[in-house]
């Protein structure tokens, strides 16, 4: 019986032989660079979460952690461990030289969390990078071949934005990544139930995943109406959605305890939705550097606070509308492509998102990347698009404060670079001395970012990028 | 395979659900207190501060005050602040809803416009804050002073929060009176600066706010510094108390801005609550703190002070010094 347990979680985690070379250098590179980096504005908030968790606090003791609490949750088995070895109070350091350059940039927090906190709690992310890549190996295994699921596997763990979002910068996206795929694997198996419960964890993660359940939930009924006359089991057809229903609901569930044990959450999702801020790599940050090519400035023409908010309003509207319109045009296409359609779909959800959401920070692309190389199954052209947004998401990460920004737990807890020089080069590139701002450094990943992100919505025979190939490899056939 | 996807996920829920429930947070056990006056001035704070998993470090203290116990906070918003500035205040509002009560402290924070100050002034228990360059019309002065002499405490955070206040950068105000000026501060690491023995003994965090005013003028308005202190061609502090009447001015520098953790409204806030959990608004007397740390262990010990000033009450108690131990208590002593 153990044996087969054993032999069932190696087939499920371990599924390839041929892989082991990706998998080993995917993990050593990720454990070698996640100690001794960090980017301290968002890793505090994270430090101050799981110490107010030891505390006995909850996650919101201080309210700096501002997250749906679930990660902390995840974190903090992690966190004892940590602290067998070593004291919480050993865990973070105030440095003073580091003010000024906070000021400056309002980007760095001159607190610095040390390596093993940062290996610890970047472990998690670490794991679910994997994981997402075990599923999408299975999930295109089932669509198409193992050399694509191959393929597709490397290009996702080898992926340097994929390294670089949970092993050096440390964000968790990855956690609701995987569940957002693994919510996609299930609808796509016609398991609803499980579809919903992951998108219910999902959402208990970050608040996104909310955007594809509201897209699966549209389909399902869609299906339940579209299906009404040919079907002769009303009540059987509404099983589905209702199955969705009860998973998401259940999923979210540890969301709803918390909020009631501990209303502070409340402020922080009433926060995210009156959000104040626009820009990234979207529409926004593309209009934004449009003021700066032509106008000199980076603000916004419009920063009043309710004009914002209700930009920000309508722009959920348009979000939805697009997104019942893909599911429209699924349910009046063939049949007998529902598996495609959905991949595309969903794919379509995420970029959407990603294009008209208030703020698209560059880690966000991640969001779309495994769906993303789904849809390049069916059309090459996608993977170009992988590439692309794979090298927007690291440079505009790079370009906020340059790469020195992320070694300040190397340069602190080692002294391997020193902190002194790491605050010169960030405030010299940040005030653009060193020949191009950060504001200009930008431009280029935003332009190529959105653009890219725009020509995964277009159907394949009007993407330009495709035409301008063919065009090229035309002419080199003529010449 | 296809119940086994739904039993991995149902107990990914079920885990969260355990988690939620027990992991979401209430108040740690407090530190036990005594507290005697042996004889006139002489007090002994005897306290228990339980076990913990982790290294302890915690500040005991007492100070005399004339007065203990305060009403309901209320910040001030209004549409002449910058928009970042707004958003620090509503932050703190949050922080100060959510924590307060960890130090016993049941008063509640809310956001008022300036329409509403007529009421704040018509209750001298009440404490109101103001953010950097609130800038009230100068008719607002002599009713905010009048308040602040009956019993309110006004706390001003910035230049030109204090509407009966004036800097060289501001002197057009007929009925500002009291001249308090504010110069740009250069943290530089900290080098030449530190905390007073308050700072100290509370553990303040607020520690490069981007502006300090000026310390002599705080003191030739009776004032006493009880933040951060930085030499910087003439001393310049980070906080302090002016006592005005029955009622008190807390001024601070800054303008909310960036870094977090060292200048923002989190660091403000958490500084803030613990000046008002022990009264230091209304601190005349002394002030005797110990610092006690320990290996996880319960520690037991007393704090002993001989006052001279006969104040009317002492504040005591202790509060944590580091993240990962966070239980504390206050208690007051009316003599």
């Amino acid at each position: 019986m153990s044996g087969n347990l054993v032999h069932t979680i190696k087939d499920v985690l371990f599924p390839d032989r041929m892989l082991l070379w990706a998998i080993m250098a995917g993990f050593a590179i990720r454990i070698a660079v996640a100690p001794w980096t960090s980017w301290t504005y968002d890793t505090y908030p994270f430090y101050q979460g799981i110490v107010d968790q030891l505390a006995g606090l909850g996650p919101y003791g201080h309210m700096v952690y501002s997250y749906p609490p679930a990660f902390n949750f995840i974190e903090y088995p992690f966190s004892i461990i940590l602290a067998l070895f070593s004291d919480p109070t050993q865990w973070v350091t105030f440095v003073p030289s580091m003010v000024e350059v906070g000021r400056v940039t309002n980007m760095v927090v001159p607190t610095v969390t040390s390596p093993g906190f940062n290996l610890t709690y970047k472990l998690p992310l670490i794991l679910a990078d994997y994981l997402c890549g075990v599923l999408l190996y299975r999930f295109v295994r089932k669509i198409k071949d193992e050399d694509s699921g191959r393929r597709v596997f490397i290009l996702w763990f080898l992926n340097p934005f994929v390294i670089f979002v949970s092993s050096i910068y440390g964000n968790f996206d990855v956690l609701a990544v995987f569940l957002t795929l693994l919510a996609l694997y299930a609808m796509y198996s016609r398991r609803y139930l499980s579809a919903g419960l992951a998108v219910g964890l999902g959402v208990s993660m970050k608040l996104y995943p909310l955007y594809l359940g509201l897209f699966c939930f549209a389909y399902l009924v869609g299906q339940v109406i579209v299906n009404y006359r040919t079907r002769d089991d009303p009540m059987g057809r509404l099983k589905n959605p209702i199955k969705f229903i009860a998973g998401a609901i259940g999923g979210a569930s540890s969301i709803v305890i918390s909020v009631l044990l501990n209303p502070s959450l409340m402020v922080f999702i009433n926060g995210r939705m009156s959000n104040n801020d626009m820009g990234g790599i979207n529409i926004w940050g593309l209009l934004r550097t449009g003021n700066v090519l032509f106008n000199g400035s980076s603000a916004l023409p419009q920063d009043e606070f309710t004009l914002v908010n209700t930009v920000t309003s309508y722009l959920m509207f348009l979000i939805l509308f697009l997104i019942l319109l893909r599911v429209f045009m699924m349910l009046r296409s063939s049949h007998e492509r529902h598996e495609e359609q959905m991949i595309f779909g969903s794919m379509s959800v995420f970029v959407v998102l990603l294009l008209f959401q208030p703020v698209t920070h560059a880690h966000y692309l991640l969001w779309a990347l495994p769906f993303l190389l789904l849809c390049s199954l069916y059309q090459h052209r996608f993977e170009h698009i992988v590439f692309a947004l794979s090298v927007v998401g690291v440079v505009f990460w790079l370009a906020l404060q340059s790469y020195m920004a992320f070694l300040y737990p190397l340069s602190v807890y080692t002294g391997a670079v020193p902190t002194d020089l790491i605050n010169q080069v960030v405030v010299d590139y940040y005030a653009g001395s060193m020949g191009i701002s950060a504001e200009g450094a930008r431009i280029i990943p935003t332009v190529i970012g959105v653009g890219a992100l725009a020509f995964a919505l277009l159907p394949e025979k009007l993407d330009p990028a495709k035409r301008l190939m063919i065009f090229l490899r035309g002419r080199s056939h003529e010449e | 395979m296809r119940n086994k996807l739904v039993l991995a996920l149902t107990a990914l829920v079920a885990v969260l659900m355990v988690s939620s429930i027990a992991l979401s947070g209430g108040q740690p056990s407090r530190p036990t207190l005594s507290f005697e006056e042996l004889s006139s001035g002489h007090m002994v704070l005897g306290y228990r501060i339980p076990c913990s998993n982790y290294d302890q470090s915690y500040s005991a203290l007492i100070l005399g005050a004339d007065r203990i116990g305060h009403g309901d906070i209320y910040v001030l918003i209004t549409e002449s602040l910058d928009f970042d500035v707004k958003v620090s205040l509503y932050t703190m509002v949050d922080h100060l809803n959510n924590e307060l009560r960890s130090f016993g402290v049941d008063s509640v924070s809310s956001v008022i416009g300036s329409d509403s100050l007529p009421k704040v002034f018509s209750d001298p228990q009440a404490i109101l804050i103001c953010g950097p360059s609130t800038s009230l019309p100068d008719y607002f002065a002599a009713p905010a002073l009048h308040w602040v002499e009956r019993g309110g405490l006004w706390i001003g955070v910035g230049e030109s929060s204090v509407p009966f206040m004036y800097s060289q950068s501001n002197e057009s105000n007929p009925n500002a009176t009291m001249r308090l000026d504010f110069t740009e501060l250069s943290y530089n690491g900290g080098v030449d600066g530190g905390p007073t023995p308050m700072a100290t003994a509370l553990g303040f965090r607020y520690v490069a706010p981007d502006n300090a005013f000026e310390l002599q003028d705080l003191e030739a308005l009776g004032g006493r510094s009880i933040g951060f202190e930085y030499d910087r061609d003439g001393l310049l502090g980070t906080a302090g108390v002016i006592h005005i009447g029955k009622g008190s001015v807390m001024v601070m520098g800054g303008d909310m801005g960036p870094p977090p953790l060292s200048t923002s409204e989190e660091v403000l806030a958490w500084d803030l609550e613990k000046v008002l959990a022990f009264n230091v608004p209304w601190w005349t007397g002394e002030l005797t703190y110990q610092i006690v740390s320990s290996d996880g262990s319960a520690i037991e010990s007393a704090l002993n002070s001989s006052f001279t000033y006969n104040g009317l009450y002492a504040s005591y108690g202790v509060v944590p010094r580091n993240d990962a131990v966070q239980s504390c208590a206050v208690g007051h002593y009316s003599r």
